[in-house]
């Protein structure tokens, strides 16, 4: 399972579920959605529970309406 | 590479792109805004947490976002993949990033690919340049 093919399926679960889950993280082991909450340092603790250390964990952000349209700049200083 | 924007409301496109942080064994799959007007990429503090990245080791450095204010950031020297490929790039943690996704920015990424934002099509592009 490559990391292209979680995340068309991450894509698949915008389009599908995007209002519901808005402002949400959801966790994705392969294909599959296994948890979804606020806090992604959480949901990532308990994605990797009882998976051996070199199995990928996506943790992916299901944006708000809010966040559509934005003005995003940043300067180093 | 092709990434079609996200599509979370409909006729409302971002161009977010998958992007792969690798500490220890364990790839972390996440995900970030592709934005090239920002200097340097910012990710949620909470995904440096996640990998096991403390605050001393980061350097401290500031931004200024768009309002003006400045935004405190603390950088690493990481291992990521990015559209097929690995290499080392310097990606910044904040607590007061205020959008809910990540930030890439243009160090470290715009000068190893070309980009391509397709508005029309809704698609992204990224090309090696070596």
């Amino acid at each position: 399972m490559t990391a292209r093919q979680q995340w068309d399926e991450f894509r698949k679960i915008v389009k599908k579920h995007g209002k519901r889950y808005a402002g949400k993280f959801i966790a994705m082991v392969d294909k599959k959605m296994v948890g979804v909450g606020r806090d992604q340092y959480l949901l990532y603790k308990k994605a990797i529970k009882g998976l051996p250390p070199t199995k990928p964990v996506g943790i992916y952000y299901i944006p708000t309406r809010k966040e559509l349209a934005i003005l995003l700049w940043n300067t180093l200083i | 590479m092709e990434y079609p924007y996200i599509e979370q409301v409909t006729g409302v496109h971002l161009p977010i792109v998958p992007v792969q942080l690798q500490m220890g064994e364990r790839w972390f799959y996440c995900m970030a805004y592709l934005d090239s007007g920002a200097s340097a990429s910012v990710f949620q503090m909470k995904v440096a947490k996640a990998l096991g990245l403390s605050k001393r080791a980061g350097q401290k450095r500031f931004i200024t976002v768009g309002d003006g204010d400045q935004m405190p950031v603390f950088y690493y020297r990481l291992r990521v993949r990015f559209s097929n490929f690995v290499f080392w790039a310097q990606v910044g943690f904040s607590e007061a990033l205020g959008t809910g996704f990540n930030i890439i920015g243009r160090a470290s990424f715009f000068e190893r690919f070309r980009i391509c934002f397709n508005d029309h099509d809704k698609v992204l592009t990224t090309l090696r340049l070596f």
